[in-house]
């Protein structure tokens, strides 16, 4: 094999997910907040092998993958307005059938899901998730609901692996925002 | 030389695997299996048939180009005695998507007709069998090599057009309906080719409904089959409300100048095929528990002929069939179903109704 061979096969087998522009995130926030909201950078990360999370939030935290393991690195964002932090972005991946899912979801300060949009789907099939009829089901979830399909969550048939997907991750990033809450680091 | 080239490839197989480790979500597995349980009415002893095996191979080039694969044994092992069972590439394809909503595919890929070809883990559907609308009408599993286009126009509106290989004529049959004139993506032939699509519309959460077609030509090349040709129309709704899933599929395939294709090879095809079913199914585990396991209750109704209309000869009324299909799934996690069912199988002759006891269990992880 030619070196040039070789670094063409390393620049197929790096390339990594496109980051989302901050702009794009603050524009899709407005709409869940206000236009005249502000976006900073959360100075913690929410890894959950961040040694700040007790034992009990990571049991929490497994529980709510089904037993699966947990770790994800999750972009977040603590939403501004007037001076005062009124909620929380975060953007998270979830695996679909094959492909990574990207999506966002956007809390209030009881940790009630205001919005959750789809940033970036990449399978060819179950596109359906974006549709304002799915994304509208979170509205006002947190973490005391079951948020479940075939539970509180409805299914779209055909797109069965990236509801369950996408659900999970809500379920998720909701148990996160709960710790958050419950240890008073969003104030 | 050659012993250098193999290294080389050893070496670029170990680089990937570690690149693939170290890039953690950049390749990806899965798979799917099936464990079978028959027994046909009046047999002592019924089979166990470990069905499918099959293992998903993906990986992730970059954010816009994928590779997505499924490997197949059936029957478990693969000889080359009788009983063999049959190893497999079921897809194997190249996904490129430039734009947020619409990409082009290229490879082993499932013509996207009714569900079951394209969406058949054991937890997606009732009944340890397919359906034999599946089997009969729609020949599932059925794969072409192709290229194609798919895309989103709207939220709840996505549509996939593909040119995949045709089917060829000497492989149709009476019974068997199209099941083998597959070319499989073995050397296949390009001399006639087929184009296949589908569109899904969303009208309402809970509501999805499916059109799908097949077209292609039958003869590639042999000097009286130039007209002969094959079109096949689809239609499917699924529909879920809380515990209830309801969902039905039709398809009709015409075959065009099977008089010939029957001069030819003497396989008393038929003008006309059809088919279609009904199933309802519904959880009652809520009765009994709270829990996020599901026990769903089913039952289906399916009609299928092979020989809906036939040329210069009587439909044989065996073909004409209708099945009975009565059940249990148990979810005891949304992709693990363990299944029962009894199905009665009767044709249009007067003969008896056939039962039969079917047992299973399936998984699917992604």
């Amino acid at each position: 094999m030619r070196f040039s061979d070789f670094l063409i096969m390393l620049a197929l087998l790096t390339g990594t997910a496109a980051a989302q522009s901050p702009a794009e995130i603050t524009e899709i926030a407005k709409g869940f907040y206000s236009d005249d909201i502000s976006l900073c950078v959360f100075d913690i990360s929410l890894c959950v092998f961040d040694p700040a999370l007790s034992d009990a939030d990571l049991a929490a935290l497994t529980r709510v993958n089904d037993g699966a393991h947990p770790w994800r690195q999750v972009s977040t964002w603590r939403v501004l307005h007037a001076g005062e932090t009124v909620g929380a972005v975060f953007v998270d991946n979830v695996k679909g059938k094959a492909r990574p899912i990207t999506y966002l979801v956007a809390f209030d300060m009881n940790g009630e899901i205001l919005g959750l949009e789809i940033l970036r789907y990449r399978e060819s099939h179950g596109g359906e998730i974006r549709s304002p009829m799915f994304r509208g089901q979170f509205e006002g979830k947190s973490y005391a609901s079951t948020l479940r399909v075939g539970k509180d969550i409805r299914n779209i048939s055909g797109a069965t692996i990236s509801s369950r997907a996408v659900t999970r991750g809500a379920r998720a990033l909701a148990t996160f925002m709960h710790l958050l809450r419950q240890e008073g680091r969003l104030q | 030389m050659i012993q250098l080239h193999v290294l080389s490839v050893i070496l670029l197989l170990l680089l990937t695997a570690g690149f693939a480790m170290a890039q953690e979500s950049s390749t990806s597995v899965g798979g799917y299996g099936e464990l079978h349980y028959n027994e046909p009415e009046g047999s002592a002893k019924g089979q166990l048939d470990f069905h499918r095996f099959v293992v998903y191979l993906n990986h992730e080039f970059n954010d816009w180009i994928g590779f997505y694969s499924e490997t197949e044994i059936e029957h478990t092992y693969v000889s080359d005695g009788e009983n063999s069972g049959e190893l497999s590439i079921e897809q194997a394809l190249l996904e490129f998507r430039p734009w947020q909503n619409y990409g082009f595919r290229a490879g082993i890929m499932l013509p996207p007709v009714g569900i079951i070809n394209l969406i058949h883990e054991p937890p997606t559907f009732h009944g340890v069998e397919r359906p034999n609308f599946h089997r009969f009408i729609i020949p599932t599993t059925w794969r072409e090599a192709g290229i194609g286009f798919y895309g989103a126009p709207l939220h709840n509106l996505q549509f996939q057009v593909y040119a995949v290989s045709s089917f060829t004529a000497d492989g149709l049959s009476a019974g068997s309906g199209l099941r083998g004139g597959r070319q499989k993506a073995i050397r296949s032939s390009t001399a006639d080719m087929g184009v296949t699509g589908r569109v899904d519309y969303m009208p309402m959460l809970g509501l999805s409904l499916g059109a799908s077609f097949f077209t292609g030509g039958l003869g590639h090349g042999t000097p009286t089959l130039d007209n002969a040709g094959l079109t096949m129309l689809a239609a499917d709704a699924r529909y879920t409300a809380g515990r209830l899933q309801l969902r039905a599929e039709g398809a009709m395939v015409s075959i065009s100048d099977a008089e010939a294709i029957n001069a030819v090879y003497d396989n008393m095809v038929a003008d006309r095929l059809n088919g279609w079913y009904a199933e309802a199914a519904y959880d009652v585990l809520p009765f009994f528990a709270e829990t996020v396991q599901q026990l769903f209750v089913f039952g289906r109704y399916e009609m299928y002929d092979t020989q809906a209309e036939t040329t210069g000869f009587d439909p044989i009324e065996a073909y004409d069939r209708s099945d009975v299909t009565i059940g249990l799934t148990y979810k005891p996690a949304a992709n693990v179903a363990v299944k029962l069912d009894y199905q009665l199988f009767d044709d249009a002759r007067d003969a008896d109704e056939r039962g039969q006891l079917n047992a299973g269990i399936g998984y699917a992880f992604f």
